[in-house]
């Protein structure tokens, strides 16, 4: 029987579809049998981010509705072997959907799969409710805006109203620069409002603007800090106990001299 | 006593309305009724469970009391736990008559978690939290509100027109502080100095001062 995650911040464009894709390709990478769900029903970008829209046949909406088996709705990813996505329905809305077929979804997904990774839509509506209805395990993201920790603390209420006990936080577009200057919220300010434990940090790369167009997942990248991450993640998300990454190390040439001397 | 007919309960579940088991039950419903009527929305958005100590109502007159609950914003809580344990605390009243003729102060609404943005506690008596008020959570009280934490949120306390009544934090750094008729805005009326921990109603104005036994 595998997990059934979601991935959910309240706020939108903090980078929920992004991680989803990242961490189920990351999980895919490591061998396991993964399968992403789009819950965004209306607004569906999982597909796009992973490069599969153009593959997409039936969707999530088919499935629940009965016009199709659930195998015929998955799509293969190209590059990953395990890595799976159940796409969303793009011309109905978020009540195409009720919360109990979402479970019994998520239930028959289990069986097959280790990883079940649910991406929520933004909002704390129907589509929220939806998409968490299934779920065992929440993982909720936030930049180091006052904005979106303020929506995440809100949605981590309504995960624990809704038996969604010890959700994980992922900062996502931390800037260490800025927050050395003291002009972002720092990770200990953002666990000191949130009170709830850190799954992990991505700094900001622009690298993730190019996979993200490209249909490629930056976890694949050996080299980048955004992509060793989501690595990160993925692995404790199996169980590893891995230390939050050093984000101060930037690798320049100053840096490691001042490294060598002893200055850091 | 058409008092003891219907009384309201506040629970670390929420509210707990509790029934006499021996009445009618139009009797009760109007009673039920006049309470929320004269409550004017102070529950609104509050948990609530019914209990009719071990006698259960049928289905159609529990639904029929929930219906009257929910037009005055109540939500019904699902957790069945809430009602249960307050019958095994015994009547509200008579553990109020104890604690007054020993002389230990008035009963409390314990709340043993931190309240979250968009969570919202409102009761009749003075009220405890064991954890903080962040940002965006409320917390509305008819005597004074005790916070074991930080408090962020919005906090009202003598909510009734208790201009006596107090607000008392280990870190005292709401958006909005109410006492009775009285509203402080930090970031309107100037912010609270970091050493204070208590507000209180002095005139016609909130004062913030340090925290001492006794007073």
């Amino acid at each position: 029987m595998g997990e059934v995650f979601v991935v959910t911040s309240g706020k939108g464009g903090v980078g929920k579809t992004t991680t989803t894709a990242n961490i189920g390709a990351g999980l895919a990478a490591m061998g396991y049998k993964v399968v992403l769900v789009d819950a965004d029903i209306g607004l569906r970008n999982l597909d796009v981010v992973l490069g599969l829209e153009n593959r997409i046949v039936y969707d999530l909406v088919d499935v629940t509705a009965g016009n199709c088996r659930l195998r015929q709705a998955l799509i293969k990813d190209k590059k990953l072997e395990g890595l799976h996505l159940l796409p969303a329905a793009q011309t109905k809305d978020k009540t195409a959907v009720n919360p109990q077929q979402m479970r019994d979804l998520c239930e028959e997904l289990k069986k097959e799969f280790d990883y079940v990774v649910i991406d929520c839509p933004a909002g704390i509506e129907q589509g929220f409710r939806n998409a968490i209805a299934g779920a065992e395990k929440a993982i909720v993201i936030t930049n180091p805006e006052v904005s979106a920790v303020r929506d995440a603390d809100r949605i981590i209420g309504l995960l624990e109203a809704a038996e969604l006990r010890d959700p994980k936080l992922i900062i996502n577009r931390i800037r260490p620069k800025m927050v050395r200057q003291g002009d972002m919220m720092s990770i200990d300010d953002i666990i000191d409002i949130l009170a709830i434990d850190l799954l992990g940090v991505i700094p900001e790369d622009e690298l993730i603007v190019v996979t993200t167009n490209r249909g490629e997942a930056v976890v694949m990248d050996q080299s980048s800090r955004s992509g060793q991450a989501y690595r990160n993640i993925s692995r404790r998300i199996q169980g590893e106990d891995v230390p939050i990454m050093n984000l101060e190390e930037d690798g320049g040439f100053f840096n490691k001299i001042r490294k060598m001397i002893g200055l850091k | 006593m058409g008092r003891d007919m219907v009384s309201i309960k506040g629970t670390r579940n929420g509210l707990v309305i509790v029934f006499d088991p021996n009445r009618e039950f139009d009797e009760i419903k109007n009673t039920l009724l006049s309470k929320m009527e004269s409550a004017r929305g102070f529950f609104k958005g509050a948990r609530f469970s019914l209990s009719r100590g071990h006698l259960e109502f049928p289905d159609n007159q529990k639904s029929e009391l929930e219906n009257i609950c929910r037009q005055y914003g109540l939500v019904p809580n699902i957790d069945k736990k809430a009602a249960l344990r307050t019958d095994l605390m015994g009547s509200p009243q008579k553990r109020d008559q104890t604690c007054t003729r020993l002389g230990l102060g008035d009963n409390a609404l314990l709340v043993r978690r931190s309240l979250r943005s968009g969570q919202r506690i409102a009761h009749a008596k003075h009220i405890v939290i064991l954890g903080d008020i962040h940002h965006g959570a409320e917390v509305v009280s008819g005597g004074n509100v005790m916070v074991l934490g930080r408090c962020r949120g919005v906090v009202h306390a003598g909510a009734g027109g208790d201009r006596s009544a107090k607000v008392i934090a280990q870190l005292l750094e709401p958006t909005v502080l109410i006492i009775a008729d009285r509203r402080h805005t930090p970031e309107i009326n100037g912010s609270i100095p970091a050493e204070c921990r208590v507000a209180r109603l002095s005139g016609r104005e909130i004062v913030f001062e340090k925290y001492q036994t006794g007073r």
